[in-house]
């Protein structure tokens, strides 16, 4: 019997004479195959699946499934609802993603030295990246309750007690901060890493010509680690329209729709009022909304992301 | 530098362990079959049920079902119950079902009943009730079958006949000094104006942190639980034919700016998002159900029970009678339905007594409730449950064909224009109504 060898050799499976570029590129797919693979399979056929599904009526009580054209879309641009939420979502966004990325670079910078108490301090920011998301959201749910923790060290100093995740215009930035904290020891990581890319020598001559510490960091630290602030920009921007869990635990979407995302929007409506075939065209706008978004991002990247090689 | 034969083997080689391990990949696994009995070569079949409560006195019911069920049908090797918490029970049921891998077996809440019903997947039990002799359908009130038919399709069966009861904690109202629940209900004064004063005493007395909690939490469980003061003062969402917002009725502004002053005038009732347990022994009444404390024998406080209060209109109590139903997109249905009646038998539902009263019209009596109830006295249970059971006029817990659209608005709503401190309750409620209308209509 032939080995694998032998039958790869065999006249029928004989590849054409190839350039070694050719052959490179070749062996380079075979090898992200695996990827590709379950990509397609995991993340491909879901997003075309969602596609196909907007343009229908979907039931997933009754199973009955009929064709409806763009309604679902036209049902979604006019809604004052979806507009609400999509304006949540934008401000949800807009307070977590600054926010998080300035605090990991000040944290990295901060904490960017071997000793063992820095050593430790990134490690004590870093813990709440690991804990689980569903033990953090509820034990901060029950800080965050009237008669909780928080509120008590209110009172303690005189203040009056605060209806947290009960105010409309509170809970979205209590869920904001509740994020940022899980968050922002993710991007300090992110940036200690960015950090170590600037060349020490660079840094030592700035100071010897004189430069303060904030002109080298403005001048040679901030241009260097620019592609790494631009990825985490990126990702965090992609995590905060993906937001689910945090929202599903705390609050609900409520008081009113008030914490309401377009993530736990479409949850609802497709789980909770059976209507896939909506929350589908709703899951095809996000995605849109979330590519143009990091579209963009990468765009007008020339404008502030250093690239070369050096000074 | 790649060498080339080595390139050229090495990526032939790969293509074909890549092809070789796709033709390999295992056949997806066959539909299970939809209704037909499992097994006919004569392996057994196991059985799923998904519950909202599978602990204490249920569990011990259930327990006890499948250990009689099992001798009498030896196609059966086992029932498996899976209990969610009630407020994802639905989310868990839906998924389920649209991934077309429902359980066999599931409870059906009364509220979302109608679309379950009206959805064409539940199997008709009317083929199994008729080829079981002794299960006596005529038991059943038409009024209780109705929201289960299907057209002239029996598509489940309610199980429960539960209405609400009110514990108090003795001991603080005896650190009180103020007439208990069970006095003013054999003074014919139990009343929710009478309870409202009552909580406000214990709470300005300090001798409780609140005077009353309603368990079954209507910020989390949302405004279905507002049906015990609604009821009793006239009020509802809307209308029986369910076509006509009414919860902005004078009678349902009443009931509600009721509820909302006994949290932010009175301070008596915990607001939203507060954590509260009756049982922590600072808390003076609870409303909820007769099996919501599986520790009612172990607490360390003397308590009590009475039925809930009256109202403007009387004594009109909740009922809930939620459903059991079969999966036809389960297999083994027939099998199924078989345990699903086994369950409901007389002898059977008189063991789920400990839980709630059965809606059969036979074992609604103290007789067939009090040998299942360890913990309440003939006594208690005249007073709380029996009461209920007797009330000729009851409110059937609120059900809607588009219920979880509507429900989700009015909570929405609820949260946002009513559970403030400066809600204004009727234009809220105007606009409650306004913003559901439209999904009463759907």
């Amino acid at each position: 019997m032939r080995n694998v060898g032998e039958l790869a050799r065999a006249p029928i499976l004989a590849l054409p004479r190839l350039t070694l570029r050719q052959r490179e590129a070749i062996l380079g797919f075979v090898f992200v195959a695996p990827l590709l693979i379950g990509f397609a399979i995991f993340v491909g056929g879901p997003l075309l699946a969602i596609l196909y599904f907007s343009f229908f009526r979907w039931n997933i009580i009754q199973g009955t499934l009929t064709f409806i054209g763009t309604a679902n879309y036209e049902r979604l641009l006019t809604s004052s609802d979806v507009a609400e939420i999509a304006r949540t979502t934008f401000l949800f966004g807009v307070g977590f993603v600054p926010l998080t990325v300035v605090a990991g670079l000040v944290l990295a910078v901060a904490l960017n030295s071997r000793t063992r108490l820095f050593i430790g301090l990134r490690a004590a920011y870093f813990l709440p990246v690991v804990i689980s998301l569903a033990a953090w959201s509820i034990v901060w749910r029950l800080v965050l309750a009237p008669d909780g923790p928080l509120n008590a060290l209110l009172q303690l100093v005189g203040q009056s007690p605060v209806a947290w995740l009960r105010n409309q215009a509170l809970a979205l930035a209590a869920i904001i901060g509740v994020q940022f904290l899980k968050t922002a020891g993710y991007s300090m990581v992110l940036f200690l890493a960015a950090l170590q890319t600037v060349p020490w020598d660079l840094l030592e001559a700035a100071k010897v010509d004189g430069a303060t510490r904030w002109q080298s960091f403005r001048a040679i630290t901030l241009p260097l680690i620019a592609p790494f602030t631009l990825m985490v920009t990126i990702l965090l921007t992609i995590a905060s329209f993906k937001t689910f869990a945090l929202i599903q635990l705390m609050t609900k979407g409520g008081p009113g729709q008030a914490t309401t995302v377009l993530a736990y929007y479409i949850y609802q409506t497709g789980l909770q009022l059976f209507d896939m075939g909506y929350a589908s065209a709703v899951a095809v706008v996000l995605f849109v909304a979330v590519l143009t978004l990091t579209v963009l991002q990468l765009a007008v990247r020339r404008w502030w992301v250093f690239e070369g090689e050096g000074i | 530098m790649l060498h080339e034969p080595w390139t050229r083997r090495t990526v032939r080689t790969v293509l074909l362990l890549l092809t070789v391990t796709a033709c390999a990949a295992p056949a997806p696994p066959p539909q299970p079959a939809a209704t037909t009995a499992a097994n006919t070569a004569g392996q057994k079949a196991e059985l799923s049920m998904l519950t909202w409560n599978y602990t204490g006195t249920m569990k011990d019911a259930y327990d006890g079902y499948i250990s009689g069920f099992l001798p009498r049908e030896p196609r059966v090797s086992a029932v498996n119950i899976e209990a969610q918490p009630f407020v994802n029970f639905g989310d868990v049921l839906n998924v389920r079902l649209s991934a077309k891998t429902p359980p066999n077996i599931s409870w059906i809440n009364a509220s979302t009943g109608p679309q379950y019903v009206k959805s064409g997947k539940l199997v008709d039990l009317t083929p199994a009730i008729e080829s079981m002799s002794d299960f006596d359908l005529a038991d059943y009130p038409d009024a209780s079958l109705a929201p289960w038919r299907n057209g002239d399709k029996l598509v489940a069966l309610p199980f429960t006949n539960a209405s609400n009861v009110v514990f108090y904690n003795a001991d603080i109202f005896a650190q009180a000094g103020i007439p208990t629940p069970l006095e003013l209900s054999n003074q014919g004064k139990w009343t929710w104006d009478s309870m409202r004063d009552t909580s406000r005493q214990l709470v300005s007395k300090q001798a409780a942190k609140y005077g009353l909690l309603l368990n079954n939490n209507i910020f989390t469980n949302g405004f279905r639980n507002l049906i015990d003061i609604y009821a009793p003062y006239g009020a509802a969402p809307w209308s029986d034919d369910g076509q006509t917002c009414t919860i902005n009725s004078p009678q349902a502004v009443q009931a509600t700016q009721f509820v909302w002053d006994m949290i932010y005038t009175d301070k008596s009732l915990p607001g939203p998002g507060v954590q509260a347990d009756w049982t922590a022994g600072n808390i003076g009444m609870v409303l909820g159900r007769a099996n919501a404390f599986n520790n009612l024998g172990e607490l360390p406080f003397k308590w009590e029970i009475v039925s809930v209060p009256d109202g403007p209109n009387g004594f009109i109590p909740e009922r809930a009678q939620n459903g059991i139903g079969v999966w036809a997109d389960a297999p083994n249905s027939d099998l199924a339905a078989e345990f699903v009646l086994y369950t409901l038998t007389k002898d059977n539902s008189m063991k789920f007594a400990a839980n709630t009263p059965s809606p059969r019209k036979s074992l609604a009596n103290l007789d067939a409730i009090q040998p299942a109830n360890k913990v309440l006295t003939g006594d208690q249970l005249n007073r709380s449950v029996i009461k209920a059971l007797d009330a000729q006029n009851f409110k059937l817990e609120y059900s809607h064909a588009n219920y979880a659209a509507v429900e989700k608005q009015i909570n929405q709503d609820f949260d946002a224009r009513i559970w403030n401190e400066t809600a204004q309750i009727p234009s809220a409620l105007n606009q409650v109504c306004s913003d559901v209308a439209p999904l009463l209509k759907q």
